[in-house]
Parts: C-alpha cells; structure tokens; sequence
C-alpha cells in the first residue's frame, strides 16, 4: 500500500449487544464512519459507554460487526475468515491499557516479545534472540531485561514490553487502546514519545483511544469525538479541539483543566450523566445540551460539514453558537 | 497565612513486609490553612496517600509511624488511642476515596449505609435521621434525595456514588475533608462536575479540604496552596501559582513540564 492511501477505512459501522436477562440491548456503535491515511492517526474520544474501544475490536476483527464496512490495509476484515484474520493479525496489532494486565505474570520478557514471532514467522534460535534484543532497544529498554518477569517492571517499562510485542512483527496498523493512562504523568510522557517517534520510523498507522485531550492534541492528526455510541464530530486536531462545532466537545474541552492558575476552563461544566440505553428520537446529547431547539428533538442530525474536512452533527453547525460559560 | 488547622509535621512511616522495613514517609510536613483547599501532589509511590492514612490512624497492616505528630487545632492525633480517634473520623475530618463503588457497602441501601454512619456518632430519632440523610444527599447536589436514599450503590452512576461518598463524609460536619484522587476514573465531564461541588461546599460550610491528586490542572483551578512529594518526602510547598509557575524543586519541575507534554513532537509538521 502506497503512502496517501486510507490504511484504515470504515463505513456504516454498527455493533449492539444484546442485553442481558431481559434487559434492553445497548448500542455501543451507531452508523460510524472514518477513515485513516497510511501513517497517520486518528484519535478517538469519548467517556465510557461512549463505544470507542467497541470500535477498535471491530477494526480489529476482534469482535463481529452487525453492519457495514471494516477495510484495514486494504482487506475485508468483515468478510474474513478466522483463518484469514489470524494471519493478518501480524499487520494489525493493538496495545491495551493495563500494562500489566496484558502481560503473562510467569513469562519472562524475552519469551513474550519472541512469542509473536514463533507464531507468525520462521525465526528461531539465534535468529530470534537477536530480532527479541532489537525490539527492546527499539522500545527503549536494556536488552539485560529479557530474563525479567513482568512483576520486576516499572509499570512504564511494562507498556513498553507491550509495545515491543505489538511491534514484532512489523505491523503497519496499531490500535492503542488507552496505552498511556493508567501511568504516571511523567511516564505517559516517555511512553507517548517514544510512540511519536515508533510512528516516524516505522510509518505505522495509530487508531488511538484516549479520554485525555492533552494526548489526543500531541500524538493524533484527526480526532473522531463519540457519544453513547454515535460520531459527533470528526476533523483536523487543531480545528476540533480550538474550534469545536459540536457542544459536547466544547464540554468535554471545557473538562479540561488548565494547568495556568489564571486560565479559567473553557466552559461552565455540563449538568447530567450520558446514560448508556436512553436513545432518545432526535439527538443523542438533547438530554444534556444547552443549545436544544425543537428541531434536535425529532431527528438525529446527520455529519454537517463545517470546514472541508471538519464534520460535527449538530444542527447548528455553520451558525454562531457558544455553550453558556464559553470564551 | 492564619493557623493552620491541621498541620502534619516532619511525619516518619515505616512499613515492615516480608521483604524488610521501608521508609515510606521520611519526614513529611503539611499545614492546612482554615477554609482552603489544599494540594497533595504526586507520583505512584510518593507517599501522599500514606499521609493520608497516617494523618485518619489507618495506615495499613505492618505500617507504623516512627517519629512526627499531626495536629489538629493543636492536639496530637498520633497520641490518641483508637476509640478517641473514631470521635475524629467522621466529626473532625472527613474522607472521601478514589473509587466511590469500594467506598460504599453493596449490600446494603444508601440510606442504611448512612445511617450506620449516624448512628456511631450522634443519637437521633428517626425522623431528624431521615431528614438528615436526604438533606445531606442534596447537599451534594443529588437533585432526587428521596430516590437515590432509597437506592443500592450498584443503581447508581459513578459521579452519583461518589456524591453519596462526599454526602456520608460530611454526615458529621466536619471541618476537615481528606479527598484522596476523589475524581480519579470518572469520565471527565463528570469529574468536572464532583470538583466544582467540592469547591462549592469548601466556600459555603468554610470547610478545609486536602486534595490528594497527581493531576496539575485540579491544583491549578481547585487549590490555594500545593505540597509536591516524591519518594516520602515534600520537595516543595506553596502557593500553587509560585510553585506551578516558577518551580524551584528539579522534580517539580520535571512533573510540570511532562503533565504539560512539552517537547514530544519533534517537529512534524501538521
């Protein structure tokens, strides 16, 4: 696949889990589309019950969509078969959120980065020790390491252990599924840093999933904003989060807290809970949206274009419209 | 600043495992002024919450405070026996924890849970109970008392739990409130939402608030004064625009330059 191309393509995206013991089922992905161009990233956000991670398994194959289309690097992941899946697994990888948690407590770490490789290459022997002692040093970490088990890790060099994983086959798409939040400040620096400069060297494409704005603002290109299931807004970074068109951004920019004493949040905090299983008619945030006409009360505002390539589904796109508390 | 309120000084904790003695706090020194919000900043492993412990009597099994005293309006806490220190628990300083869902009993409703609490500090009949759980519930901006009274903690939302956690704490009206990362795992409109109340209630009962966080920007917008700790020690303390602004410890200095993720784009273009 050429550089310019979309590595990651998705249409009419569904996914609804049935509910259990009587209970309703819960949408967790309703009628989303994106794109991501080879070697970029495209940032999705949203709280939970939002449907973010729900997308990234479906880019994956992980999990079955109900509808619409999944292409990653140019194949059908819908259409796949397990088998097919399998072997495209080496070209789409995905980091988790709790480093610890995806590693094997009694695997040491040299056996965890070589055990990708066993399964989807010919490598073995010395061959292997020397492609497991590259990933380390590519992830930044002392290839004395590798006789470790994960407990004897820093939590930053855990997720470090998961990235050289994900890495070793060379993929050319990584899903990072929240790779930076359960870590510290300080090593969500390090860790993003070294992802930044993964992404450079390798040409990697990122679906990153981040509930933090600060993360999405430094590693992505495009950011795709989700509530309860449903795209509110998609566009360049820079427009999105300084020029926000749908009101639940300018609240979740407005949850932002500035690190400048004397630079107040960017909009009076919004009132109510996203509850996961209310799908009113019209649109999905008319429950907590200050700026509700009639109109949001009948029918679900399809993407308007703001700018070229600055989506939101708001009927007030293209109007002046602030959220009370707004600079 | 006025007297402090509470003043934890040159605190010493040692906790003994399997693995052998561990200083964890190698002389902390905290003062809360009356009626500010006060911040306790740091990393995994610097203490702060083990001040927290150590300042409530419940640091953790093999935990034991080798040397400093924490003062409240100038009583030694650390000199009184464990049933003195239940009279301090809930009538003098509050708590508020992390994850609201452990903070509250699964099995038993909002309002028992809360009368519980009552119960072990105050004799009222049943009614004025009643009346106080829900007054308190609406205190923390529950808008229906009635409803959430009569809920189990698994009903309810997380931003709501955690109202009922900052309701319970305040049961007793206490002066001082421990908030121990009271935000941390909320999604972030909700968090917003539990922050303002803590300042809303701050202002209007004057209470004095510790806000145990590793997040700058609650500091920022919440706090009047900052104390930075690593590793059981503070290493630097003041007013949040004097330390945020112009830090003069190296690790203060670390800790704000990566919340603000400066310098990891190395310059491609977007």
């Amino acid at each position: 696949m050429s550089a310019g191309e979309d590595a990651i393509v998705v249409e009419g995206l569904h996914k609804r889990f049935k509910g259990r013991r009587g209970d309703p089922d819960v949408v967790a992905v309703d009628d989303m589309s994106f794109r991501v161009p080879t070697g970029r990233t495209l940032g999705l956000v949203g709280e939970s019950g939002s449907g973010k991670s729900t997308v990234a398994r479906l880019v994956l194959g992980l999990l079955a969509a109900d509808e619409g289309r999944i292409e990653v690097l140019g194949r059908d992941v819908r259409g796949a078969g397990r088998e097919e899946l399998r072997r495209w697994r080496r070209d789409m990888q995905i980091v988790f959120q709790e480093p610890y948690e995806s590693l094997d407590p009694r695997v040491r770490i040299g056996e965890a980065i070589a055990e990708p490789l066993r399964i989807h290459t010919d490598l073995r022997g010395s061959e292997l020790r020397r492609r497991v002692a590259d990933l380390l040093e590519k992830v930044q970490l002392d290839p004395a390491l590798e006789t470790r088990l994960p407990h004897q890790l820093s939590g930053g060099q855990q997720q470090r252990v998961n990235i050289a994983r994900a890495l070793a086959t060379e993929p050319r798409v990584v899903v990072l599924d929240e790779p930076t939040s359960s870590l510290d400040v300080s090593v969500r620096a390090e860790v993003l840093r070294l992802l930044v400069s993964l992404q450079e060297e390798l040409a990697l494409t990122y679906l990153m999933i981040s509930h933090d704005l600060p993360t999405i603002r430094t590693v992505c290109d495009r950011v795709a904003v989700m509530y309860l299931g449903r795209l509110v807004e998609i566009g360049p970074v820079d427009a999105v989060l300084s020029h926000p068109e749908h009101p639940y951004t300018e609240f979740l920019l407005g949850a932002e807290l500035p690190l400048d004493p004397d630079q107040a949040p960017k909009s009076a905090p919004v009132p109510g809970e996203a509850r996961v299983g209310e799908r009113p008619a019209g649109c999905i945030f008319q429950a907590r949206c200050p700026l509700r006409v009639a109109e949001c009360e009948s029918a679900q505002p399809p993407l308007a274009h703001a700018e070229a390539d600055h989506e939101a589904a708001c009927v007030h796109v293209g109007h002046e419209h602030h959220v009370p508390g707004a600079g | 600043m006025s007297e402090p309120i509470l003043s934890v000084v040159d605190l010493h904790v040692e906790i003994t495992s399997r693995r052998g003695v561990s200083q964890i706090l190698r002389g902390v020194s905290v003062d809360l002024a009356p009626g500010a919000m006060t911040g306790l900043v740091g990393e995994t492993g610097s203490g702060k919450s083990m001040t927290a412990r150590a300042v409530m009597g419940l640091l953790p099994t093999g935990g034991r405070v080798t040397a400093g005293r924490v003062l409240l309006r100038g009583r030694d806490l650390l000199a009184l026996d464990e049933r003195a220190m239940r009279q301090v628990r809930g009538p003098e300083i509050g708590m508020v924890f992390q994850n609201p869902r452990t903070a509250l009993y699964p099995m038993l409703s909002v309002e028992s849970q809360m009368a519980n609490v009552l119960d072990a500090h105050l004799e009222l009949p049943k009614s004025a109970l009643r009346e106080r759980i829900r007054s308190q519930l609406a205190l923390a901006g529950i808008p229906d008392p009635d409803r959430v009274a009569r809920a189990y903690p698994h009903e309810l939302s997380g931003g709501m739990a955690q109202r009922v956690v900052i309701a319970t704490a305040l049961l007793c009206e206490p002066t001082v409130l421990i908030a121990d990362e009271p935000t941390t795992g909320l999604d972030a409109t909700i968090q917003r939402q539990i922050l303002e109340l803590l300042a809303q209630l701050q202002r209007d009962l004057g209470l004095t608030v510790l806000m145990i966080t590793h997040d700058l920007g609650i500091v920022a917008q919440y706090c009047q004064s900052v104390s930075v700790m690593n590793d059981g020690v503070v290493v630097e303390q003041g007013d949040k625009r004097a330390v945020l602004r112009s830090p003069a410890d190296d690790y203060t200095r670390h800790l704000v330059a990566a919340s603000r993720l400066e310098d990891i784009r190395t310059g491609r273009p977007r």
